[in-house]
């Protein structure tokens, strides 16, 4: 019996070795990409080749790359083998690794006899266009295994559709990501001008400034494929890696704040670290399942002084919110303590009060739906911060519209926001909403 | 520590479970379940569908968490380890989870591989859990052109690869022909006869009853046992003797014989109650051999696992 020695190193990326390599397999993806660009190259000319090797080489690793990254998991929940993955002692981030490699191994074996033929064509900076394409399919295969690997989170028995979207994401994020570096082509490469990015006041060549940035986002990807799989694997880590990513976000973020005096840079700090938080807020509560178990093991590790525990129960978004919370205080604070005007400070109670009811909101739908809650949240907010206040608007209701809107109908940035008593209507909605979680969450009797 | 709750001290069994509960969504699928299983026990887990059975094997092999308890199997808190827990325990569900496109050799070979044994002893292992299910001479074929039958040995011989010390079972025999489940008993009784403690569900207790030795008996997330089987409810055993000569005098004499109750004399010879395992019963017979009664035949008798599953439900 032959044993192979990588089995011992990474069990998983050795099985999907077996599954990809096929001896088949590795003859027909050298044999059909030699009719392929070699007929491009027959027929036209090496200008024509180059095009069509590039395209087959994105195509490669975005979309069907994509799809393996995807696939490839969403086969081991379809074949009922992702348990008896769970059920082995191979680590996460083996597990990972085995998968983002070995699921997509194939793609990779393709793209290599792609990169010898932009070679052998005379393709201008292949060094550049195969760093970018591997950046990109490296994003595209990242995203695809961690959105399938979220959506199975949300319906672990359905696989309906879900293979697909995953491959969607992970072809659209692939596809930006490829976008952002400019690749030179036999046409641009003579004219090329050197672009830059400023961050943090220094000025860095953008090609290269993207590149690292997009290598970092995989690296990013791979921790949080990672870091779902070690919670599949029954590994109660909590929040970290979004903590994490949080503070990464908005220390990237702040390197793009304006160049300013001392006080409008310290408030356009504070500005920028609420609104980077606030959208990961959003984003980590949209990607979390309502767990009624993992609420009530937090509030009896939280009511029994047990703070790791807590910690390791609390939801992902939560670090986050707590970060926009501190931006916002820290940005009115900055504003009162240096600008003349005064802002108005029940302007962002308010907006913290919906920030609280729209977490409830959708606690509240993700218990009751269950099913395809993302589609029911979108139409709810849509409702919510869109329909409703231009309904209302119209109407010259105001009161009612704070009820949906914390900023009065003519304000401005900079301004006093006028909001008085409209500033408790949110909280007010945000109990309401909060009771009826609580209603929710209370158990039921078993059966007799 | 990933539980809410645990109890001060865990008895020093080879599975322990402590105040386990599990909710779906607001129901509650087990409730403040509490039981230990000694090494080596072939443990049968019996109650009408829908009791939790299979949820609280998923939640003893760490494949969900649940909202409170704890859980220690061979001294390792499945809930706080729950990667080293696996080592320690293999699980067969009522599906095979097989690799169809890979061949059996490599099926086992990765299950092997991912359990964290060593190269120099992969082939042997892999040999040894084929042989032992009959599937030695089907290496290099792929598990998906096996029949039904033989999937099911290659999912009984991935989960038994690395040798677990306990083996959770749930509903092995659905799906397979008389044959099959013959030999399938067969296996456990070899599995538990090499030491291994066994946990299996299932709704044929007319097989469980040929290997089984205690009885778990769960009803709508609450759980009752273990229980010896051929143990009444009270702990105590019924033992029917044969005699050669009168009843009298062996009735008199196991009167005055401590842990025996219930004597009651039947055509050729009598039967009681007996309080304590088999070494009290040892511990019987010797003591009327020595006292000059002429036995013909020493049964324990008691319920069979039917007639216990059927009381817990009445009770």
């Amino acid at each position: 019996m032959r044993v192979p020695a990588l089995l011992t190193v990474n069990p998983e990326l050795q099985r999907n070795l077996w599954l990809e390599l096929s001896a088949t397999r590795l003859v027909a993806m050298p044999v059909a990409l030699a009719v392929l660009l070699g007929g491009a190259y027959a027929i036209a000319d090496a200008e024509t080749a180059v095009s069509a090797t590039r395209f087959v080489l994105a195509a490669l690793l975005l979309f069907w790359g994509s799809r393996l990254a995807a696939d490839g998991f969403g086969e081991e929940v379809t074949t009922r083998t992702w348990d008896n993955q769970r059920l082995s002692a191979a680590s996460a981030w083996s597990m990972t690794l085995g998968k983002l490699a070995g699921g997509t191994s194939y793609v990779w074996y393709g793209a290599l006899f792609c990169a010898l033929a932009l070679a052998a064509f005379g393709a201008p900076d292949v060094p550049a266009l195969l760093a970018a394409n591997l950046v990109a399919g490296l994003v595209a295969q990242g995203t695809a295994l961690l959105t399938a690997l979220v959506l199975h989170q949300f319906s672990p028995g359905s696989r309906r559709g879900q293979t697909t979207i995953a491959q969607l994401a992970g072809f659209v994020c692939g596809l930006s990501a490829l976008q952002s570096v400019a690749i030179p082509t036999a046409r641009t490469v003579a004219t090329a001008s050197v672009a830059t990015t400023t961050w943090y006041g220094v000025n860095w060549d953008n090609n290269g400034f993207v590149l690292v940035n997009l290598v970092l986002l995989a690296l990013w990807l791979g921790l949080g494929v990672g870091r779902s799989i070690r919670r599949e694997f029954g590994h109660a880590d909590g929040p970290l890696g979004w903590t994490l990513f949080t503070l990464y976000a908005v220390l990237f973020m702040l390197g793009f704040t304006p160049e300013q005096s001392v006080e409008s840079r310290i408030a356009g700090w504070f500005a920028t670290a609420a609104l980077t938080a606030g959208v990961l807020t959003y984003g980590g509560l949209l990607v979390t399942p309502a767990s009624p178990i993992g609420l009530k093991r937090l509030v009896a590790a939280a009511q029994a002084g047990r703070g790791l525990d807590a910690w390791r129960s609390l939801p992902m978004w939560v670090p986050s919110a707590a970060a926009t919370v501190i931006g916002v205080v820290g940005f009115v604070a900055t504003l009162f303590l240096t600008a003349a005007s005064k802002p108005e400070p029940l302007l962002p109670v308010a907006a913290l009060g919906f920030l609280v009811r729209d977490i409830a909101i959708v606690y509240l739908v993700r218990l009751v739906w269950k099913r395809r809650t993302l589609i029911a949240l979108v139409i709810l907010f849509g409702l919510l911060y869109g329909i409703l206040p231009a309904l209302f608007r119209a109407s010259e209701l105001s009161l009612v519209r704070e009820l949906f809107l914390p900023i009065p109908q003519h304000w401005s940035p900079g301004q006093p926001s006028g909001v008085g008593f409209g500033a408790i209507l949110p909280w007010l909605e945000a109990a309401a909403v909060l009771a009826a979680l609580w209603r929710r969450l209370q158990p039921r009797p078993s059966p007799p | 520590m990933g539980v809410l709750q645990r109890e001060a001290t865990i008895p020093d069994s080879f599975v322990s479970v402590r105040g386990l509960v599990y909710e779906y969504d607001t129901r509650r699928a087990i409730d403040g379940v509490s039981f230990d299983i000694a090494s080596g026990m072939v443990t049968a887990l019996v109650g009408p569908n829908g009791a939790g059975k299979t949820t609280l094997l998923r939640c003893l092999a760490g494949l969900e968490q649940p909202v409170a308890g704890a859980i220690v199997v061979a001294g390792l808190d499945v809930l706080e380890t729950p990667r080293a827990a696996h080592r320690k325990l293999g699980f067969l569900q009522d599906f095979f989870g097989v690799y169809d496109t890979l061949s059996v050799e490599r099926n086992l070979l990765y299950a092997a591989a991912a359990q964290g044994m060593g190269r120099d002893e992969l082939a042997d292992a892999v040999t040894r859990a084929a042989e032992s299910v009959g599937l030695a001479d089907r290496m290099v074929q792929r598990a998906g052109e096996l029949s039904r039958g033989l999937r099911q040995r290659l999912a009984i011989a991935r989960s038994i690869v690395h040798r677990p010390p306990l083996l959770l079972l749930d509903e092995p025999a659905a799906g397979l022909d008389p044959e099959a489940r013959s030999e399938l008993s067969g296996l456990i009784r070899r599995l538990a006869g090499d030491g291994m403690t066994i946990v299996v569900s299932s709704h044929i207790l007319a097989e469980l009853e040929e290997y089984s030795t205690h009885m778990l008996a769960m009803r709508n997330g609450r759980l009752t046992g273990p229980r010896a089987i051929g143990e009444s409810a009270a702990g105590r055993r019924r033992v029917r003797v044969g005699l050669l000569g009168a009843d009298e005098p062996a009735k008199v004499f196991l009167a005055t014989q401590a842990g025996i109750g219930d004597i009651r004399v039947e055509p050729g010879g009598l039967s009681f109650d007996l309080a304590g395992g088999p070494a009290a019963q040892h511990a019987v017979l010797r003591a009327m051999i020595e006292a000059g009664i002429e036995i013909a035949e020493f049964a324990p008798t008691g319920p069979d696992l039917q007639q216990m599953y059927l009381a817990e439900a009445a009770s």
